[in-house]
């Protein structure tokens, strides 16, 4: 096991610019997870450690060792593959062992820990079998065996669910985070899906155009959104965001959203207070909103565009002046479309964003 | 309604089959002819009207084409030369395919152009100065210097082909053999190739196809060593009808053998490899 450092790196492919001064530290036995849209470079950086790319700029250390200009093959890291990239051409058995024979283990120990790590994926039975005669989730099962069998220092994980439907999804991830309390390593994931994200990860790591934009614990990125990018990649449906601006007048701050008039908590107030007739986001999460039927102080109203019943809850697109905004309530609300409402904001979870460059204050 | 669908149904099944049978017979009538020809007697050569069926059947002709003088010497000739030519071009094509095929580099679509442009050169213009430069460099009238010609001629062929081959093998494969320990020769070996192996197997096949039938290089470059066509070429002007027959035969057989051969991989080819 050991730790992992990149250390700015730049990798540019053509005009886009993949990483840009990328740094990140993951502690040993971390399980660390890479998100961002699709061509973010999240890819791109888990590549750079796997030895597949060479960095333009930058240092990559495994460890204390730095491994920057090192094949892959000597960097003692396991990889899973977002397409499982598993050997067609082999027996589920000869692909676990691949590695372990390519390092030239002794055969009884090659058989002991391909066995063991079947075993630890449920794949015992189809050992014999090749991988056209398995099913998606199997394979990818082959392909996490694989790679815990080389007992590498960091194990990688390109978008290893994404190609499974919904409900195995579920369920694999469920067996990866076993996997991982179970056999401790480093692990660097990488995926889009902020579900999985926040499901699996001790860190989180959200990535934009090449850089890092947060990293922090998931529930601390799923409330503390850095920026407004954050706050909308992450939850579904999104935070919500208001265009406001502040108006300090006797002492008072509060911030107009329209006609209606929002007091921020006394320690906003003083960080607003600094930036009067400013424009200012107001992010809410759509669980954090209250739905009153009736008039209510401090309640801005609405119009209910549409209703969405999701089992579990409603889901809630309203009309606020000149916002749509999301808003969740419960399964057996009253609640019905073109009806008025009165939504109250939960003080302590509004988050408040720059509007011009979209970071939170 | 249901009376006239089936009708138009019946009717597109008859043209479908109709015209597959016409393309069919297009291609299996004259073969059918030669071998029907080349194993009658020689006097049945010239019956006219031809009968249809064997009835003079006989392997007069064969043996005394097979007989002739210098037959079989071009026969092995052509063999060695076609496997020299398979060897050549596979050791010399398959890297470039795979280098198409994987790699990003400044021209590669000129070299994918270039390797068909090349095809674009008639032979008949290049012959003479062949000749000249293969009898200053002792290739001239050696089955080497034909080897060397048909793989010049197969290479185009063989990098476009094994491209395609490589392609199909997702690149993902060969990178998870490199984090599992290999570099990248091995990862070639052992991943690639194998996955590759039955494209490769039909690249060599078309290859062989291409040196066995290549007629006007040979005619040139040689005298004595001749391969089969140059050698019955040269001499299809001036023998008689039953030995063209015969000797028409013995070509085609071992192209339509490789061709069966090639059958089975041919889908797989331009396609990705099964999975």
């Amino acid at each position: 096991m050991a730790g992992i450092r990149f250390q700015s790196i730049r990798k540019v492919f053509g005009k886009t610019i993949a990483a840009n001064d990328v740094s990140l530290e993951i502690k040993d036995g971390e399980f660390m997870v890479l998100l961002g849209p699709s061509g973010c470079g999240k890819t791109t950086l888990l590549r750079c450690l796997a030895g597949l790319e060479h960095v333009d700029a930058g240092h990559v250390f495994i460890g204390e060792r730095d491994v920057t200009d090192l094949a892959p093959r000597d960097r003692k890291i396991a990889m899973v593959f977002q397409s499982y990239a598993v050997f067609p051409h082999l027996t589920v058995f000869d692909n676990i062992a691949f590695g372990l024979k390519m390092h030239r283990h002794p055969k009884d120990e090659i058989k002991r820990r391909v066995e063991q790590g079947a075993e630890l994926l449920q794949l015992t039975d189809y050992l014999a079998r090749y991988p056209a005669q398995l099913s998606g989730g199997q394979r990818q099962r082959v392909a996490v065996a694989r790679a815990i069998v080389m007992q590498a220092l960091v194990l990688l994980m390109d978008e290893p669910l994404s190609n499974l439907d919904a409900l195995l999804r579920l369920q694999m991830r469920a067996e990866l985070k076993r996997l991982h309390s179970e056999i401790k390593a480093t692990t660097i994931y990488v995926t889009h899906d902020q579900v999985e994200a926040l499901s699996l990860g001790d860190r989180i790591a959200v990535m934009q155009n090449g850089r890092i934009v947060q990293c922090d614990a998931p529930m601390n990125i799923y409330d503390y959104p850095a920026n407004t990018f954050v706050g909308g990649f992450i939850g579904t449906p999104p935070m919500n965001f208001m265009r406001g601006t502040v108006q300090a007048s006797d002492g008072q701050v509060a911030v107009h959203l329209g006609d209606f008039r929002l007091t921020p908590s006394e320690a906003t107030g003083a960080r607003l207070k600094s930036r009067p007739d400013q424009g200012v986001l107001v992010g809410i999460r759509p669980e954090n909103i209250v739905v009153h039927l009736k008039p209510a102080a401090q309640a801005l109203r609405s119009l209910v565009l549409v209703v969405e019943p999701l089992g579990s809850h409603k889901l809630l697109t309203v009309q606020a002046g000149k916002e749509t905004l999301k808003v969740t309530t419960r399964a057996d609300a009253p609640v019905e479309a073109n009806q008025e409402v009165w939504l109250e904001f939960e003080a302590g979870k509004i988050r408040w964003m720059e509007q011009t460059s979209g970071q939170a204050l | 309604m249901p009376s006239s669908l089936s009708r138009r149904y019946i009717l597109s099944r008859v043209l479908l089959y109709g015209s597959a049978i016409l393309l069919a017979l297009w291609t299996l009538a004259p073969l059918y002819l030669v071998a029907l020809a080349a194993f009658s007697t020689k006097q049945a050569t010239f019956q006219w009207p031809k009968p249809l069926l064997p009835t003079n059947f006989s392997t007069d002709t064969m043996e005394f084409f097979v007989n002739t003088k210098g037959v079989l010497g071009s026969v092995g000739n052509s063999v060695i030369v076609a496997l020299l030519t398979i060897v050549a071009s596979l050791v010399l094509g398959a890297p470039g395919g795979y280098a198409l095929a994987r790699f990003r580099f400044r021209g590669k679509d000129t070299v994918s152009l270039g390797l068909l442009i090349s095809k674009m050169f008639p032979t008949a213009i290049l012959s003479i100065p062949l000749a000249v430069a293969f009898i200053q460099l002792d290739l001239y009238d050696t089955i080497w210097g034909v080897a060397l010609i048909h793989t010049a001629m197969a290479l185009p062929f063989v990098v476009i082909i094994t491209s395609g081959i490589f392609v199909g093998v997702p690149r993902d494969l060969e990178e998870a053999a490199q984090t599992l320990g290999c570099n990248r020769l091995q990862a070639f070996l052992k991943v690639v190739m194998p996955l590759a192996l039955p494209g490769l197997a039909a690249a060599a096949i078309f290859t062989f196809v291409i040196s066995w039938n290549e007629v006007f290089a040979a005619t040139i470059l040689t005298l004595r060593n001749r391969t089969l066509p140059a050698q019955v070429l040269s001499s299809l002007n001036d023998s008689p009808l039953y030995y063209r027959y015969a000797g028409g035969f013995f070509m085609i057989v071992p192209a339509l053998i490789f061709i069966f051969l090639i059958r089975k991989y041919l889908l797989n080819l331009w396609g990705g490899v099964s999975r």
